[in-house]
Parts: structure tokens; C-alpha cells; sequence
């Protein structure tokens, strides 16, 4: 998967005037942590889900920044229970929970873009848990920050 | 700054650093660990590793958790760090192998981003000191200090006793709010910690143990065993510290071996530390790499190039042992004479079975000297006469050299010589050296003015032990001369030999903490081993012998 996600990036690096799409596993999903039910996702795989936008700061950078991206709450219906935990993994094995109704209370999205770019590894890419930090305050909490994970790699959902 | 803006700019700010400096780590493994054995898939791990280190140095000085770095002038540490790592990344790519050179240059950024990154680290951590220091002196009420104190704790969080606090009920709720932020940060970094997968364990001046990962606990039950204090004085006193309450007092880098119960090897470590500080008492955080998986490969290409070297060396063993066994041919011959002829002199006889018995005792001294290096026993480290190694060396290849017409001139102390690490390995090293320039003679000028000739020389220069080896044979080109040490390439064209001898030799003095370099010098090559004047116990703790 390493590699698939290197070409990934590679293509990421070239910036284009309309979406680049890659053709290797950006994203695993598992349900319950069972390996058996893991399904790969590309980018394009991924943005089909239904893509939404979230302009907000963030404790990292600071200007306001759209961010482009899956909603949470639509990666809880690859479930087929109601999923009571996200369990997010990156790259260098950092790991988060984020608890579903969160998912659902709140426009999370799991950003694939940020600005209309694609987001290398190097910018904490390809992927990075946003929340609506600036249209909801009460968010803007260490517990927060702590589940805007980056450079993901691995999602499972627990139900 | 108002309390608020002080707990979240103090919160993870030195966190930051830490978690750069453990993925600059992370990116020199995985460096060794292609270097060891070339698979693919490790330059991919290697590129994307590099990435992931290249992604957490902006947030040193972006953003407002940066805000105690950038007090501490992280900006121009970044930009200056961005620009060496960006210098490299062409040579990267982004799929295919990585060659020697760009390797080597590698870890030349990575050891030369790490300087600013550890000051800017400790300059951010004593700039917290200072300010819980203030706040308290300012005289801030009790209740709001104790959170102070606590944040300025580097990565570090602590439940808060509620009942300690004398509030109103306002800030009782700021204060449940801040506290499940600290629980939140604790868990954070528990996380993070636990995610780690190297052993990683935070101890104070009393040698106890505030926080160890899993991976440490893991360490402590299948290889340590006892409890985890103990398995932790293994760890430091194998670093060359007396215990852990004088940690990091005379503890030196570079890889240590400790004996894994379980699995009855050897697990060699690569230790890391630094200060920190946990629940605001100073702290030693220690995180130890297993890297026996390189070593191992690294010893399996040691190997590999000492039965290349053993190839070589054939010719000259033959040489060696030739010569007694012709002189034990002519006695014989001649005592078979004699009986054949009559001659009854004992006497006669008596002095060629001597002599017979002086020449098998030469070539076994031959043979007993050839079988150590087909052994692996690079566990054995102790203190080495540098004297004896050189002498040794050059007294096996001096035939092989006169056979040449080759002069061989060695100068070194019979005063002892001391230094640390495997016999073997050095000797082997220098013998590997001392073969490329016998061979040197073949391949450069036939015409010379002066007779061929290698000198060996083994002198003391301040702190470290240099043995100059230079030959009379043509120089050697500049570029190559500073590629001669990477594996694979040889100047000798044709003979069937990998290059991979002073590749070895170049790895070995390295872990021995030493240097070795090539260049031209009049007429000729000269390579520069520089090793540690060392003198330490001959008998290391934490080493085993198999």
C-alpha cells in the first residue's frame, strides 16, 4: 500500500486546473477491525461518495482555508449497523476516536483538497479529518484538535 | 496573554518538537534500512517516511500552537530546514532505487537539520520554565498556577484534584473544561506514544518510571524480563552510564546488544534520549529502535564480503602455507635419501623431523588465523590493541605483497593501542583496505620511479587512533576515490570481486565510532582509518557471547 500511495502522491504534486484523480488506494475501510471486510479506496472512489466543502481556521494554519472533502456522516453508512466509533489511523500510526454522533451532529468531512488542491503527504496529505471550527466554537477544544488527524490512511468503523 | 491563550499556546508546543525529532529518527532507520538490503519496497518506505518528517517541520513555526516556538525564533529554523530538505528532494525521486551518493548525502541533511531542530527544543522548554516562573511571581491565584505549572510541563498532563481549587462556580466549569482538555492531551499522547513502535520510557533523577509505551513493556516481557525498573538499568548501565539515577553521565551513542530471552538472540538497539519534563519535574525520555533486522543484514553482507575477501585472500594463504610445506617436502625427501642410501645417521635424521614438526607448526598458526574470519562473532566487543591488529594484518598479507615486488613498511607503537569493538571486524576492515591497495599496483601506471611500496602507519591524534595507509600505485580519481567506500564499486575491473570490501570497512569503523576517508596523495592513494582512543572495561554488561 506504501507504494500504491507514493504514485498516489506523485500525481498529487501536479497541479492542475481541474481535479487530478489517481488511481491507487488513498484509503482502507474496515468495519469492527475485522481485515476480512477492508475496502480500498482511489481518490475518485473516495469523491464519489459525495463531496462537501468547509472554510474554517485551524490551530495550524492560520488563515481561513476550504477544505474539500467526504462528510463523516456518509462514510458511517458503509456500515451496516449503526457505528458508534470512528477509529482513525495515519500514516506514522498516530491514531484518534471520534465518537459517531459527533459525525453526525457536525458537518465533519474527511478533506481530500484543500483550496481545490490535492494535499501530498509533505502538506499533511492525502488526508485530513476538518472540523467546522469556525462555524462552531464550542469544537475549538483540545479533544478536538486532537481527532483532526492527518496523513490518514486507515479507517475503521465500530459498531 | 490570558490564561486561555497561555494553555493552548504552551500545550503541545514542545510536543511539536519531540514528535519532529522522533520522525528525523524514524526517517534514518528506515534509511538503514534500505541500505542493508536494497528491496524496493524500502525505498517507497523511505521516500514516504521522509515526507512524513518533512510535513511536521512547518508546524514548528505556523499556526497558533507554534506560538511559544516561533517565541524562541523557530521561523528562520524552518525556512532554513525546508531549504535542506528540499535540496535533496530531487535526488529522492519518487520510485526506483536510490543511489550511494544520494544516500550519503541523506543522512548528511538529516544530521544537519537535527542540530537546530534539538535547540530550538530546548530553547522552547527552558522559555516555559521561565514563564511558569513569572506567572507564579506575578502572583496569580493558587488554582490558576497549578494549571501554569502543569502546562508548562513539555507533552506532559495531569488529572486535576478539583478540590484543591478554591472557586466560584464559573471557574469551576473553566476549569472542568481545562481539565478534560488535559485528560484529552493525556490521552493524545498516550496515542501517540503507544503508536510508536519503538520502546519509549520517561524516567526521573531517582530512577523512576513516570510513562513507558507499550512497545517498551513489550521489550520488558519477552526480552528483559524482571520488572520494568530493572530491565531499565539494563538499558542505561548498557549505555556505559552507572545506573539510571546518574543517567545520561558518560553514556555514549551507537548501537548496544542485549540478549532477548525468548528468542535467545541478540535484539541490537539504537537508543535515543533527551530531557523533558513530566508533571513539571525534569525527566529523561529515552526510546530505543531495535534495529536487529539491519544488523542482521548488515552482518550477512559483512559476511558475504569476508568470504569475497577470504577469495582473495586464498592466494596469499596458499603463498603462506607453501612455503613450510616445501621446506617439510625437502626434509623428507632428503631423510628418504639418506634411509635409501644407507645412511644410518640418526642425527641427520633426527634434525629434518624437527624441523618437519617447526614447519606444521607454522602453517597451523596460518590456518588457526584464517578460521577466525570465517566465524561471525561480531558480538564479541572489548578492547582492542590497534598495535596487534596492524601488526597482525600486515604480517598475513606481507607475502602476498613481496611476491608482487611490493615493499610493505609498517610503523606502529608496541605500546598498547587502545580502542573499543569487535576485533574481527577492524581487522578485517584494514585487511580489506590493504587488499585494494596491493591491487592498486595492477591496475595503474607500469611505469614508476620509485619501487612499489605500502606503508602502514599507526599513530595517536588527540582522541583518536589514525592508521594511514598510502601506496605508490597512480592516484585514484577524486570523485571516486569518495565513492570507493560505497558498496559495489570497484576499480578493478574483471576480476570477479564485488566491491563491497571497503563498503564494509567504511560501516564497521563508523559503528566503532570512527572515520574512513580516501584520498590522493603524491604519486599515490592514502586511506585514513580513524578509530577512538578508548579504554574501557574489557567486559561490556549488556554484551553476550554466543
Amino acid at each position: 500500500m506504501m507504494t500504491y500511495l507514493t504514485r498516489a502522491l506523485a500525481l498529487a504534486l501536479v497541479i492542475l486546473a481541474g481535479p487530478a484523480i489517481a488511481t491507487d488506494t488513498v484509503l482502507t475501510v474496515t468495519l469492527n477491525g475485522t481485515p476480512s471486510t477492508a475496502r480500498h479506496f482511489d481518490l475518485a472512489g473516495l469523491e464519489a461518495l459525495g463531496v462537501e466543502d468547509v472554510v474554517t481556521v485551524t490551530p495550524w494554519i492560520a488563515a481561513e482555508t476550504r477544505f474539500s472533502g467526504v462528510p463523516l456522516r456518509r462514510l458511517l453508512e458503509l456500515a451496516p449497523a449503526p457505528v458508534t466509533e470512528i477509529h482513525v489511523v495515519a500514516l506514522n500510526d498516530y491514531t484518534a476516536t471520534i465518537p459517531a454522533q459527533e459525525a453526525r451532529d457536525y458537518a465533519i468531512i474527511l478533506a481530500t483538497r484543500r483550496n481545490d488542491q490535492l494535499m501530498p503527504v509533505r502538506d499533511k496529505g492525502p488526508l485530513w479529518i476538518i472540523y467546522p471550527l469556525s462555524q462552531h466554537p464550542e469544537l475549538d477544544t483540545t479533544t478536538t484538535h486532537q481527532r483532526m488527524v492527518w496523513q490518514i490512511s486507515r479507517i475503521d468503523l465500530q459498531y | 496573554m490570558d490564561f486561555r491563550s497561555l494553555l493552548s499556546s504552551s500545550r503541545t508546543s514542545s510536543w511539536i518538537g519531540s514528535q519532529a525529532l522522533i520522525e528525523l529518527e524514524k526517517t534514518r532507520t528506515a534509511l538503514a534500512t534500505y541500505r542493508a538490503e536494497r528491496r524496493p519496497k524500502d525505498a517507497d518506505a523511505l521516500r514516504l517516511q521522509f515526507d512524513i518528517f518533512w510535513s511536521r517541520v512547518p508546524l514548528l513555526s505556523e499556526g497558533r500552537e507554534a506560538e511559544l516556538m516561533r517565541q524562541v525564533g523557530s521561523a528562520p529554523i524552518v525556512t532554513g530546514i525546508l531549504l535542506n530538505l528540499e535540496s535533496i528532494l530531487p535526488r529522492l525521486g519518487d520510485r526506483g532505487i536510490l543511489s550511494d551518493d544520494t544516500l550519503a548525502d541523506l543522512e548528511d541533511v538529516l544530521s544537519e537539520v537535527e542540530a537546530p531542530l534539538l535547540k530550538n527544543q530546548k530553547d522552547a522548554l527552558n522559555l516555559k520554565a521561565d514563564l511558569a516562573e513569572t506567572l507564579v511571581t506575578d502572583g496569580l491565584n493558587s488554582a490558576v498556577w497549578i494549571f501554569v505549572i502543569l502546562f508548562c510541563s513539555a507533552g506532559s498532563v495531569a488529572t486535576v484534584a478539583y478540590h484543591q481549587i478554591r472557586t466560584t462556580e464559573q471557574f469551576a466549569e473553566r476549569t472542568r473544561q481545562e481539565a478534560s482538555n488535559i485528560s484529552a492531551l493525556l490521552t493524545g499522547f498516550e496515542n501517540f506514544a503507544n503508536a510508536l513502535p519503538t520502546g519509549a520510557v520517561i524516567f526521573n533523577g531517582d530512577g523512576a518510571i513516570l510513562f513507558a509505551n507499550t512497545a517498551f513493556e513489550n521489550l520488558v516481557g519477552e526480552a528483559f524480563g524482571g520488572s520494568k525498573e530493572e530491565a531499565l538499568e539494563t538499558i542505561v548501565t548498557a549505555l556505559g552510564s552507572d545506573s539510571a539515577t546518574s543517567f545520561p553521565q558518560k553514556a555514549r551513542d551507537g548501537v548496544f546488544h542485549v540478549l532477548d530471552r525468548r528468542r535467545e538472540d541478540n535484539l541490537a538497539m539504537r537508543p535515543i534520549w533527551g530531557a523533558t519534563h513530566w508533571l513539571s519535574q525534569p525527566a529523561w525520555v529515552l526510546v530505543l529502535q531495535d534495529v536487529t533486522d539491519i544488523r542482521k543484514a548488515e552482518l550477512a553482507l559483512m559476511r558475504s564480503s569476508q568470504l569475497a575477501t577470504l577469495g582473495e585472500m586464498s592466494t596469499a594463504v596458499a603463498h603462506e602455507i607453501n612455503q613450510p610445506l616445501a621446506i617439510v617436502r625437502a626434509a623428507a625427501q632428503t631423510s628418504l635419501l639418506a634411509i635409501s642410501r644407507g645412511q644410518s645417521d640418526l642425527s641427520l635424521l633426527k634434525e629434518k623431523f624437527i624441523r618437519i614438526e617447526r614447519q606444521v607448526v607454522r602453517a597451523k598458526a596460518i590456518t588457526d588465523q584464517m578460521r577466525m574470519y570465517g566465524g561471525s562473532r561480531d558480538k564479541e566487543t572489548a578492547t582492542i590493541d590497534l598495535g596487534h591488529c596492524v601488526r597482525s594484518i600486515t604480517g598475513m598479507i606481507r607475502s602476498s605483497l613481496e611476491s608482487r615486488d611490493i615493499g610493505l613498511d609498517v610503523e606502529a607503537p608496541v605500546s598498547p593501542c587502545p580502542t573499543w569493538g569487535s576485533r574481527i571486524a577492524i581487522e578485517q576492515a584494514l585487511m580489506n583496505i590493504l587488499i585494494n591497495a596491493r591491487d592498486a599496483f595492477h591496475s595503474g601506471s607500469d611505469l614508476r620511479l620509485d619501487a612499489a611500496l605500502v606503508r602502514v602507519r599507526l599513530i595517536r591524534e588527540d582522541d583518536f587512533w589514525l592508521v594511514a595507509i598510502t601506496d605508490n600505485a597512480g592516484g585514484i580519481d577524486q570523485a571516486v576515490a569518495e565513492t570507493l567506500i560505497h558498496p559495489f564499486v570497484t576499480t578493478k575491473s574483471g576480476t570477479g570481486a564485488p566491491g563491497l570490501g571497503l563498503a564494509v570497512a567504511h560501516g564497521t569503523i563508523k559503528e566503532m565510532g570512527g572515520t574512513l576517508t580516501a584520498r590522493n596523495c603524491s604519486g599515490g592513494a592514502r586511506f585514513d582509518v580513524r578509530l577512538p582512543y578508548r579504554q574501557e572495561d574489557a567486559t561490556d554488561p549488556a554484551s553476550t557471547t554466543a
